[in-house]
């Protein structure tokens, strides 16, 4: 199990729908292994709030992003499933070019030394 | 505000996934060892508060479509509310113009469309003689021809004639005069109507016919017309088997027929059997020239119109074979029942409801521009909206909900109006047009209201829509001016367009108008002014000899005569302007020549007393008027009109020659004593016909139109002259009293109500043209004002600029003058048969109008100029 008081962040502004993409890149899940898809994936580092994990979700399968359909568990749960779209998929690859750019971009401001130096 | 219904099943949804959620996160926390009570809470305080979850995921689901529907239109009415100018103008135009569009499509569908309440009214056809080379189109069959055709076409189910005429009601004390339709054996199957009560004719009753059989008190039988049922019987089951005199011969009552039963006309209220054949047996044959029995045939199942008409042209070239004298070249035409009942009126309907269609359009593109006008004002606003990232097809479909919002406001108003614009067309138009009453708004007029307002709100949205919620509508709020160039385009289109309408609508009203005063002008070859009528059709059967008829008629002369106020009496046979005279129409020759080979041209022959030409002021262009000389004892004598005088008798003085009329059984010869001016007898556009007048003392005849020409208004002396009439002999009321100048008025009917309508309608469309000319001209100068300040600051006289927004106003208006002229040429062509005296395409008449339009124009755009000629340049620039 992890720290007790984990040195818990925030998922950034606009970056939680990037991220339930990625994660579904790899196959349909439903919302609970998506949550849990992004903290072990990142190390404990990103809880997402379930506050905001279901807005999400719900908003990308109104842009048509997601799909979503039922489907029953192993262990007999009821679960609704998400898969990526055609467009959800478009979506995240510019959505990740963007983050590129941006952190690229932020990184030569805040860490100068470590831009543009010879390595 | 959220509405609760349909999302039921979506928000159970969302609770199971968040609760299957909250399972998982349990169970994992209990397989990786925790208790299971401590893993619900942990899994619980993780999950944090459901209610949160629940309503923020809620939010994320966005609007529905409904939802956002009603926001529009709430959005729509805050608008209207905000801008209570707009919504006024809009809303009258809208409300003028489909409520217009309703009363007009009211009456053309009650008159073009309606159900005939007729069985199969499909298979109901109408049969009319023509003899194009006569002049003669579409008259009835005669006698002997109908019977021909009775006994060959078997193309037909049934087959029948009928003709209808007055008859005296005399029961008790109040006589009163009703229209009575003469029908041969086949009337009732061909209409298929059942009867109210009782039963229509029996064969044998058919055959009975009109006459009489001697020594039995009732003369046959009747079917009588639901008003005179109840008028006369009160509405009694017990009136069948009943009697009621008819032109004083007591007939029995057999069935009623309902008050919907139209087929020989609105107003029959009796219907009596006809046997040619016996009608006829006094004379030597039946006749096969006289030429006025309406004919109505069933078509047997399986037959085509087509079909038909091909064995009519058959039989009709075997009888002009048969019989050269009376039917050579004559035609059988054969047309759906639907023609006849819509007839002449077609051309007005059809005249009116385009005009009343352009002024639909005119309305929705007044209300456009109006909006186009609303959408500068408003530019911010959706700036504003599209930076903050609403869709363009969002602010589409906002904008559209509020022309549809105005437009459904402005059709409720208009279905309003249009009740009231019903009620009083109902009072406008005349009987001869309008066949049917009461004038109802029926499904079909809702359907067409609705249709209308939807097509108006979105013809007046969808351009404003796609202008309002352009791309260029973010420089707006980078510059903090309104957006330039093509802003203008659509709006300047949409002012062409109109006066490309109004023009149309204005065209066509002044042809009417010229059309009516043309006519009004003609000279019917008579005077209209202080003449009274009075038509009286003696009881033969009452007043059987000549003596008798003399006596009564030279009381009434005299009688008339003696009312103070009355200058001349005479009387005639047959009354121009007026239906119900008998109209005899024979054969005639000059007494010098031999009879012409084959058939004769024919001539139409009145009986008129010695008053008569003095009566209606028709001069005696030369020779004699009659007078005392010419008694039933003396020579027979005729007076011509100028018009027989100048085709029969080229050059050559008629009068004291000698002309031969096939008439009265026999050839006989009669001398010419005087040449009468020729009138018109068939309404103002009738051109003049040959006539020839017998002395009534020569030719007496039992129905008689009084003249009775006064000093006084004739209608004053109509109390006098019912009462003289009463004194006389009650059971003889007037058939017609009226003036002479009513029925010549009457003449205009169609023509007045169509000049009329598309008068107010070329008003409506001035006024609406106006006002888009002013808006347009408003805003150019609103937006110039800067300009217009600067180049005034520079020198230039404050009436330069101004003058150049006229003159660009004036352009756009000429502009869709010019495609209106365009337009006009071919549409004025549907007015061809209303218009008189002047072409349709009357170059002054096309002219008049684009002047009204460019001087409405000038007028509409007075104020917002002066204005700009008023702008003080300092102020202008400082702004």
């Amino acid at each position: 199990m992890a720290n007790p008081t984990p040195r818990r962040l925030e998922v950034l502004q606009g970056t939680l729908e990037m991220l339930i993409l990625q994660t579904l890149q790899w196959g349909p899940q439903h919302g609970y292994s998506i949550a849990t898809a992004i903290r072990v994936g990142s190390n404990d580092a990103l809880q997402v709030e379930t506050g905001s994990l279901y807005p999400a979700l719900h908003r990308l399968e109104r842009q048509k992003c997601v799909k979503a359909s039922w489907e029953t568990s192993a262990n007999r749960q009821r679960t609704r499933v998400y898969r990526l779209t055609a467009s959800g998929r478009k979506r995240l690859v510019s959505e990740r070019s963007r983050w590129e750019a941006v952190s690229a971009a932020m990184s030569g401001i805040l860490f100068p030394s470590k831009q543009g130096s010879p390595a | 505000m959220r509405l609760p219904f349909g999302r039921g099943r979506r928000s159970d949804e969302l609770d199971e996934e968040l609760r299957s959620h909250l399972a998982m996160a349990m169970r994992d926390l209990v397989e990786r060892g925790v208790p299971p009570r401590e893993a619900e809470l942990r899994a619980r305080r993780e999950f944090g508060n459901v209610n949160v979850v629940r309503e923020n995921t809620r939010d994320a689901w966005g609007p529905r479509w409904w939802e956002e529907a009603l926001r529009d239109v709430r959005f729509g009415f805050r608008a209207l509310r905000r801008d209570p100018g707009f919504a006024l103008v809009a809303l009258g135009s809208l409300a003028l113009g489909i409520g217009a569009n309703t009363a007009v499509f009211t009456l053309t569908d009650a008159t073009l469309n309606r159900a005939l309440p007729f069985a199969e009214p499909e298979r109901l056809l109408t049969l009319s003689e023509s003899n194009p080379a006569k002049g003669r189109v579409g008259v009835g069959a005669s006698p002997a021809n109908l019977l021909d055709w009775k006994r060959s076409a078997d193309v037909f189910s049934s087959l029948a004639g009928y003709y209808s005429r007055s008859v005296v009601v005399t029961e008790a004390q109040d006589a009163e005069v009703i229209i009575g339709t003469q029908v041969t054996e086949g009337f009732f199957p061909a209409f298929g109507v059942a009867p109210l009560l009782g039963r229509v004719f029996t064969s044998e009753e058919l055959a009975a016919g009109l006459s009489e059989s001697p020594g039995s008190k009732v003369a046959g039988p009747v079917v009588i017309g639901e008003r005179l049922w109840r008028r006369r019987f009160g509405g009694s089951a017990e009136a069948v088997g009943r009697t009621v005199s008819l032109d004083g011969v007591s007939r029995l009552v057999v069935g009623v027929m309902p008050a919907s039963f139209i087929a020989s006309g609105p107003d029959v209220e009796a219907w009596l059997p006809w046997d040619l054949e016996r009608a006829y047996a006094h004379l030597k044959a039946v006749p096969r020239d006289s030429r006025f029995i309406k004919v109505a045939g069933r078509l047997r199942p399986g037959v085509t119109p087509e079909a038909a008409a091909a064995r009519m042209d058959v039989l009709a070239a075997t009888l002009a074979e048969r019989h050269p004298d009376t039917n050579k070249g004559w035609t059988v035409s054969v047309a759906p029942i639907r023609e006849q009942m819509v007839g002449e009126s077609r051309a007005v309907l059809v005249a009116l409801f385009v005009a009343v269609l352009l002024v639909l359009l005119l309305t929705a593109s007044n209300v456009a521009t109006l909006q186009i006008a609303r959408g500068f004002a408003r530019e911010r606003e959706m700036a504003v909206r599209l930076a903050l990232g609403v869709g363009r097809g969002r602010l589409v479909r906002q904008l559209l909900t509020e022309s549809l919002v105005l437009a459904v406001m402005g059709g409720a108003l208009g279905l309003l109006l249009g009740g009231v614009l019903v009620r009083s067309l109902q009072e406008l138009v005349p009987k001869s047009i309008l066949a049917i009453e009461p004038l109802r708004m029926n499904a079909r007029v809702l359907l067409f209201a609705f249709a209308a307002t939807l097509l108006s709100g979105l013809a007046s949205g969808v351009l404003p829509a796609l202008r309002g919620s352009g791309e260029a509508l973010v420089n707006v709020l980078r510059s903090g001016m309104s957006q330039t160039a093509p802003r203008g385009h659509a709006r300047h289109l949409l002012v062409a367009a109109q006066a490309a309408l109004a023009l149309l609508l204005v065209t066509g009203a002044f042809l009417l108008v010229r059309t009516v005063l043309g006519l009004r002008a003609v000279d019917p070859g008579f005077e209209t002014r202080n003449q009274l009528v009075i038509r009286v059709a003696l009881n033969t059967k009452k007043y059987r000899s000549n003596e008798e008829r003399n006596l009564y008629f030279d009381a009434l002369e005299k009688g008339l005569r003696s009312q103070p106020g009355v200058t001349r009496v005479g009387a005639t046979t047959v009354l121009p302007m007026s239906e119900g005279g008998t109209d005899f129409n024979r054969p005639y020759w000059r007494a010098d020549r031999a009879r012409p080979e084959g058939a004769p041209v024919p001539v139409d022959i009145r009986m008129i007393t010695t008053g008569y030409p003095g009566a209606m002021g028709i001069r005696t262009v030369s020779g004699r008027s009659f007078d005392e000389r010419d008694a039933p004892d003396r020579p027979l004598v005729v007076m011509i009109n100028e018009r027989l005088a100048r085709t029969t008798w080229k050059g050559e003085d008629p009068v004291g020659k000698q002309v031969v009329l096939d008439y009265l059984g026999g050839q006989y010869p009669y001398e010419i004593v005087g040449v009468l001016s020729d009138t018109r007898y068939y309404g103002l556009r009738s051109e003049p016909r040959p006539e020839v007048f017998i002395p009534y003392r020569q030719n007496p005849y039992p129905a008689l139109f009084f003249v009775v020409h006064t000093t006084v208004p004739p209608e004053t002396l109509m109390p006098a002259a019912r009462a003289l009439l009463d004194r006389l002999d009650p059971t003889q009321p007037a058939q017609l009293m009226t003036t002479l100048s009513a029925l010549t008025e009457r003449s205009l009917n169609r023509e007045r109500l169509a000049a009329w309508l598309l008068g107010v309608m070329a008003a409506l469309a001035l006024l609406l043209c106006g006002l888009g000319v002013w808006g347009l001209i408003e805003h150019a100068v609103s937006q110039a004002t800067r300009e217009i300040g600067l180049r005034m600051a520079l020198g230039a006289r404050p009436g330069q600029a101004a003058a150049g927004i006229l003159g660009r106003a004036f352009g756009l208006v000429s502009a869709g003058v010019l495609v209106g002229v365009a337009l006009a040429w071919p549409l004025s062509s549907g007015l061809r048969s209303l218009v008189f005296g002047i072409s349709p395409q009357d170059p002054l008449t096309l002219l008049t109008s684009a002047s009204v339009l460019l001087l409405s124009t000038l007028a509409a755009s007075l104020r917002p100029l002066r204005r700009a000629v008023r702008i003080d340049p300092a102020a202008a620039l400082r702004s």
